[in-house]
């Protein structure tokens, strides 16, 4: 017993002693006070594990206390403490003792000093000490120097306390069905909103994600994928005028998706047991561009004469995501009158492609194969389509080549009428040929000046006639009835654009006159009055209408057909356009805007929804969301709200009727004083 | 020396003299000149003790008594003289009948930066499905340089907004566009944002109100023959919810085509608002006749679309002379094209020019009898409808028949002010014209307040016939309308708000404080010159006042009446007597 004593004390000593009581007292003690320090250790270790989940959820960056780190803290504080509390001695113990029961004058001390470590000591006086000791021992209820149920009771309320603080807070948070809070989530907030953007196939572009972003831009047709991280019921996505979207709740997390093919405004909006939460996204769609094509080269009307029937062509095309197929088209016209054929075809090309989204090609097209003959013509354009698949193909300008020596002539002077300004064009190349001789006056011999300039003047003729032509070819003799203009116009106007037609037709004539005769500077002068004079013709096209009120259609096959009591007189189709429906709800915008800068609101991502929602198209009103939902400070929602203001503002006064800005004065009484004036003054001329 | 028994005698029958003339208390009458007492009221938004200053020392031999304005009221009696130190910030009315002069002092803005807001004009009525308009006058002092934002508030929301940058000092005119938060009378508060430094911000602001109706106007558009111009002009306004238009072309000699009950008579004409009258040229006698008696005698307003120089009958509802002139280019006539235009000779002295061509007047309002004639000279403005503006020539047609349908309605009701102050009260004029002269015109008006019984308000007539003006009585509540009805036409509405004090601006303030002391005989001076109203008043001698005087009445008569006792009863006691 008394070796297993020794043994328990940890420091055996190989001495004979006494078997006395106070050896197995001074053990007991030692096992209790070990007790007391696993007790202390596990309410320390809770204390610590509480105070540092506490204090992860106050500073965590995004609010999330971290429970591991926590945990670690606890087990690292008690592991200490039990490390601290393990190692007893009998002098602890008889220390403990004499430190509780103050009428033991130190001989339990000393009996431990003399137990643990023997001092010189003679037999009879330690035999003494221990019987002391002995006796006040028994005296002593020695369960007190070591009591246990202060640090149960500080232990069991620390560790119920570290439960209830792990437990209980986030049980409200945790969604009633199942999952888990994720990180940093209040009740019914929105701890992260991830947008993935999922381009279509033939954009060939990588997926794109999106962490709590405001403003998200994708390609129509794209896949939006929303995935909120809340502690919430239940999670939407709310855009004005489309139904709500209802996320799916999955593995923790809710997620929503569709197909985006207009611009919105969504605001998320999280619905949990204790409160709520939203967030604004504003989606900005933007269509596929259709691609572009041109041609480079010859990149004008051609007109071949001769055997060499070789045309390079060069040819250029970009799209914004990527081009599928580049082509040269053409069509010939051969033949004539009646007999006119028309054939299509492709020009092969050497294509090559800088990048996915710049192609050039060219080729160098022989017109042989196409055996075309003197007269006959042929018509290109390039065609590009790019890898939308419901995209469209893109043409280019459409060129001309004309084929034999007749075409040398015209094709110089003017092309073919591609719209209504081609009168005005040729004149234009007339007037551009003729400065350019002016500019070369001086080298030229005089009989290859005039030679120049009288093939100017055919030029000049050319176009006239085509006007003439575009006139109706009534003009049997074009100068004297141009000198009449004049009085066509003093007539009242009733047919301008015939008079300036007229007037141009004899400004060319003197043109040419002048061309005819060598006097290039003042045919110029002609030239550019034909020009003006055909560009105010071709303006007022309106002249040629009559003017009647509404044209009538008879339909003889249904006279006396009707019913007369359904006969009324006809009326005009009107389209009311009233104050739109909208208008209630941009005024309900305003008034929130206006309350919600009074009540200081800072997160405005309900709000900014429903400002984007107005028109998803408007960029004003879309940047005025972002810079609402963005908002930090009370300072900064305000001025964002007052930008919104300014936009709906704007958008509502473009819906209304323009305020009418012609004013008079209102006095009933001047209409009477101009009358007596008016009198006055027909009474001093009589 | 005078015997003792004597001096004591004749202080007992100074005592006894005293005590008789105290019980019968004899009544005086006598002239006296009061002593002039002035009521100085102080409405300024600043410290104005050096100028309260001025005035002590400029009327040293007044009785100044301070008073301060509550509410819009001025604090004085009818029979007190009144002296105003004002600044503009306090709109001070006063709705009595005064019997004494009003002077007043003007405080003039600190040196330094500012800009007044000069005035702000919205018009009383306003269709729902319109933007409105108000006309904003600033004036500005040392801002060169700066930008100051206008906005307008439909309570605290801000429904419109424009900005000037002031290039020099001086006035400065903007429109800024704003739209209504909800039906019926809205209370408007236009107010120019202060820039920054500046000195005084009681000037930046002026309130007003407008109230918001969908009654569209009537509007017949006849053409005796077939005209581009008034389809055209018709097309603008039949797209606009705020015209009701009726339309009539005659397309041979007993052959019309239009909208039904739009027949050229006196019935259809009674109920037209503005009559657009294309190609007058081919109108006959009756026609004129009947469209001279709707301008002259019903008061309406008739636009006349010519296509040529008018001749024939047409020709005397044209004002003035004209003159055709043929371009062969178009040219700009205000806001339309045209490059077949009439131009008037000579503009009257009435007329309103709405565009010129080369400088002569080519769009002319005249005021003609009791109603309106717009001559629109630029012919061929349909032609040039699309040429740079695309809405420019709706947008014309649309605002000249809003102003002229306003101009030209079958009765009206015209309200000094549509913003009012609690308890006051506000003239309104009542027009109701007919084609047919009557010798009887039955006209009643009836107000409401919120949702107070209606109360029946007196007309009066006026000289013009169909004239009638009456005061309103506002009582309390935020919102009051009158309705007025004419016997046989219809009822028109009109509407006020009711605030505690509206804020019409300095301007408005120091107008009507000019027109009290021009009214009552007083003077306004500007603040430094207060000697001059001292001045004023020394020369302006009050007149004496027949006045009663009790003598006897002064407690101090107790001192002569108890000296005379005293003395009486030494003298006898010196003497041994008892």
């Amino acid at each position: 017993m008394g070796a297993s004593s020794r043994s328990a004390l940890g420091s055996p000593r190989r001495h004979a002693l006494p078997e006395v009581r106070i050896v197995h007292a001074l053990a007991a003690i030692s096992r209790r006070l070990r007790y007391r320090s696993v007790l202390w250790a596990s309410a320390a270790g809770g204390a610590a594990f509480g105070t540092a989940l506490v204090l992860g959820s106050v500073f965590a960056a995004d609010g999330t206390p971290a429970a591991g780190w926590s945990a670690a803290a606890g087990v690292a504080t008690a592991a200490a403490f039990v490390w601290m509390g393990w190692r007893q001695s009998l002098r602890r113990s008889a220390a403990a003792i004499e430190r509780v029961f103050g009428s033991m004058d130190n001989l339990v001390v000393t009996a431990a000093e003399i137990i643990e470590r023997p001092y010189p000591v003679r037999a009879d006086i330690q035999r003494e000490i221990l019987r002391q000791a002995d006796e006040r021992i028994d005296r002593a209820d020695l369960s007190r120097a070591a009591g246990l149920s202060q640090p149960v009771a500080v232990a069991a309320a620390v560790l119920i306390g570290c439960a209830v603080l792990l437990l209980g807070i986030p049980r409200g948070a945790l969604p009633v069905e199942e999952g888990v809070i994720p990180p940093g989530a209040s009740p019914g907030g929105i701890a992260r909103v991830s947008v993935r953007v999922s381009p279509p196939a033939y954009a060939g572009q990588p997926d794109a994600t999106f962490e709590d972003p405001v403003r998200v831009t994708a390609l129509a047709g794209s896949r939006v994928t929303i995935e909120v991280q809340a502690g919430a019921v239940r999670v939407v996505a709310e855009a004005v005028g489309s139904p709500a979207i209802e996320m799916e709740r999955q593995q923790g997390r809710f997620v929503g998706a569709f197909v985006a093919s207009t611009s919105v405004g969504l605001a998320v909006r999280a619905e949990g047991t204790q409160g709520s939460d939203a967030r604004f996204i504003s989606l900005i769609v933007t269509p596929d561009e259709s691609p572009s094509v041109r041609v480079l080269a010859p990149a004008r009307d051609v007109a071949i004469s001769g055997p060499d029937r070789l045309i390079s062509l060069a040819i250029e095309s970009s799209d914004d995501l990527g081009l599928a197929s580049l082509a040269l088209r053409y069509t010939t016209a051969s033949g004539g009158g009646e007999a006119l054929a028309f054939t299509s075809g492709e020009v092969p090309l050497s294509l090559e492609r800088v990048d996915g989204r710049h192609w050039t090609a060219t080729a160098r097209w022989s017109l042989d194969a196409l055996q075309l003959s003197d007269g006959d013509a042929v018509v290109y354009s390039a065609v590009a389509r790019d890898r939308n698949p419901e995209g469209h193909a893109v043409h280019s300008e459409q060129y001309v080549i004309e084929i034999g020596r007749a075409a040398v002539s015209a094709g110089a002077g003017f092309g073919l009428p591609a719209d209504e300004k081609t009168g005005a064009i040729s004149q234009q190349m007339v007037i551009y040929k003729t400065e350019e001789l002016l500019a070369m006056r001086a080298r030229p011999a005089p009989d290859a000046w005039l030679e120049q300039t009288r093939m100017l003047a055919i030029e000049q003729r050319m176009v006239r006639a085509e006007v003439v032509f575009l006139g109706g070819g009534e003009v049997q003799d074009e100068v004297e009835e141009a000198a009449h203009s004049d009085e066509l116009a003093e007539g009242r106007l009733e047919n301008a654009g015939r008079a300036e037609m007229l007037r141009a037709i004899n400004f060319m004539s003197r043109a040419e006159a002048q061309l005819n005769d060598g006097r290039a500077a003042d045919a110029l002068a002609f030239e550019r009055q034909a020009l003006r004079s055909l560009e105010i013709a071709f303006d007022r096209r309106r002249y040629f209408l009559r003017t009647v009120s509404d044209r009538s259609r008879i339909d003889p096959s249904r006279r006396l057909t009707g019913s007369l009591q359904d006969a009324r007189s006809w009326t005009r189709a009107v389209s009311r356009t009233r104050a739109p429906v909208v208008l209630q709800v941009q005024r309900e915008v305003m008034t929130e805007l206006a309350d919600s800068i009074a009540n200081r609101v800072t997160n405005g991502a309900g709000i900014a929804a429903r400002v984007a929602g107005l028109d998803p198209e408007s960029s004003a009103l879309q940047s005025a969301a972002v810079g609402l939902a963005t908002a930090a400070t009370p300072e900064q929602y305000r001025l964002a709200a007052q930008v919104a203001m300014q936009a709906v503002s704007t958008q509502a006064q473009a819906a209304l009727a323009s305020p009418a800005d012609v004013r008079w004065p209102a006095d009933p009484l001047t209409g009477y004083l101009a009358d007596a004036l008016g009198q006055k003054l027909r009474r001093d001329r009589q | 020396m005078i015997p003792v028994p004597v001096v004591r005698l004749a202080l007992r029958i100074a005592a006894i003299m005293v005590a008789i003339a105290g019980v019968a208390d004899p009544t005086l009458s006598i002239n006296r000149v009061p002593t002039r007492q002035v009521m100085v009221v102080t409405a300024v938004d600043g410290d104005a003790s050096a100028v309260r200053a001025d005035l002590g020392v400029a009327l040293a031999d007044v009785d100044l008594q301070d008073r301060q304005p509550r509410g819009a009221a001025l604090p004085c009696g009818p029979d007190d003289t009144c002296l105003v130190i004002a600044d503009g910030s306090v709109d001070l009315h006063d709705g009595a009948i005064r019997r004494a002069p009003v002077f007043m002092v003007k405080v003039g803005p600190a040196a330094g930066p500012n800009v007044e807001l000069s005035s702000a004009f919205v018009s009383p009525r306003q269709h729902a499905a319109a933007a409105g308009s108000v006309h904003v006058v600033l004036s500005g002092a040392g801002v060169s340089g700066r930008t100051t934002n206008v906005r307008v508030l439909d309570g605290s929301v801000v429904v419109g907004t424009a900005s000037h940058e002031w290039s020099a000092d001086g006035p400065a005119e903007l429109e800024v566009t704003w739209w209504a938060m909800g039906e019926g009378t809205r209370a408007l508060r236009v107010e120019a944002v202060p820039v920054e430094g500046e000195i005084a911000s009681f000037d930046n602001f002026i309130e007003a109100a407008a109230t918001l109706h969908d009654a569209p106007t009537a509007v017949l558009v006849f053409d005796p023959r077939p005209s581009w111009s008034s389809t055209f002009v018709r097309h603008a306004l039949e797209d606009d919810p705020r015209f009701a238009v009726r339309s009539r072309a005659r397309l041979g000699p007993a052959l019309t085509a239009g909208t039904p009950s739009s027949a050229l008579d006196a019935a259809t004409l009674q109920g037209a608002d503005l009559v657009v009258v294309g190609a007058p040229d081919a109108l006959d006698a009756g026609e004129v006749a009947l469209l001279e008696r709707y301008l002259r005698v019903r008061g309406g307003t008739l636009v006349l679309l010519p296509d040529r120089l008018p001749f024939g009958a047409a020709a005397r509802l044209f004002p003035g002379e004209w003159t055709e002139h043929l371009a062969p280019t178009a040219e700009s006539i205000g806001p339309l094209r045209a490059s077949e235009v009439l131009r008037q000779r000579t503009v009257g002295a009435t007329d309103v020019v709405l565009g010129t061509s080369r400088g002569l007047p080519a769009i002319v309002m005249s005021p003609a009898g009791a109603g309106h004639v717009v001559v629109v000279g630029a012919m061929d403005a349909w032609r040039f409808r699309d040429a740079a503006d695309r809405a420019a020539f709706d947008r014309f047609w649309r605002a000249l028949a809003v102003e002229g349908g306003a101009r030209g309605k079958e009765t009206t009701v015209d309200l000094a002010d549509s913003l009012v102050a609690a308890a006051s009260t506000v003239p309104f004029n009542v027009r109701v014209r007919s084609m047919q002269g009557r010798s009887a015109i039955a006209v009643r008006a009836a107000a409401r307040c919120d949702d107070g019984p209606p109360q029946m308000i007196r007309l009066w007539p006026d000289g013009e016939e169909g004239a009638f003006s009456g005061s309103w009585p506002v009582g309390g509540g935020s919102g009051c309308e009158l309705e007025v009805a004419a016997a046989d036409g219809p009822a028109v509405n009109a509407a006020v708000r009711v605030v505690r004090a509206p804020a019409r601006g300095t301007r408005a303030s120091f107008a009507r404080l000019e027109r009290l002391v021009a009214a009552t005989g007083g003077l306004s001076v500007p603040a430094g010159s207060e000697q001059v109203i001292g001045d004023a008043m020394r020369h302006s001698e009050l007149a004496a006042v027949r006045t009663a005087v009790h003598p006897m009445r002064s407690p101090w008569w107790i001192l002569p009446f108890a000296a005379c006792l005293a003395g009486e009863w030494w003298l006898r006691r010196r003497d041994g007597l008892r």
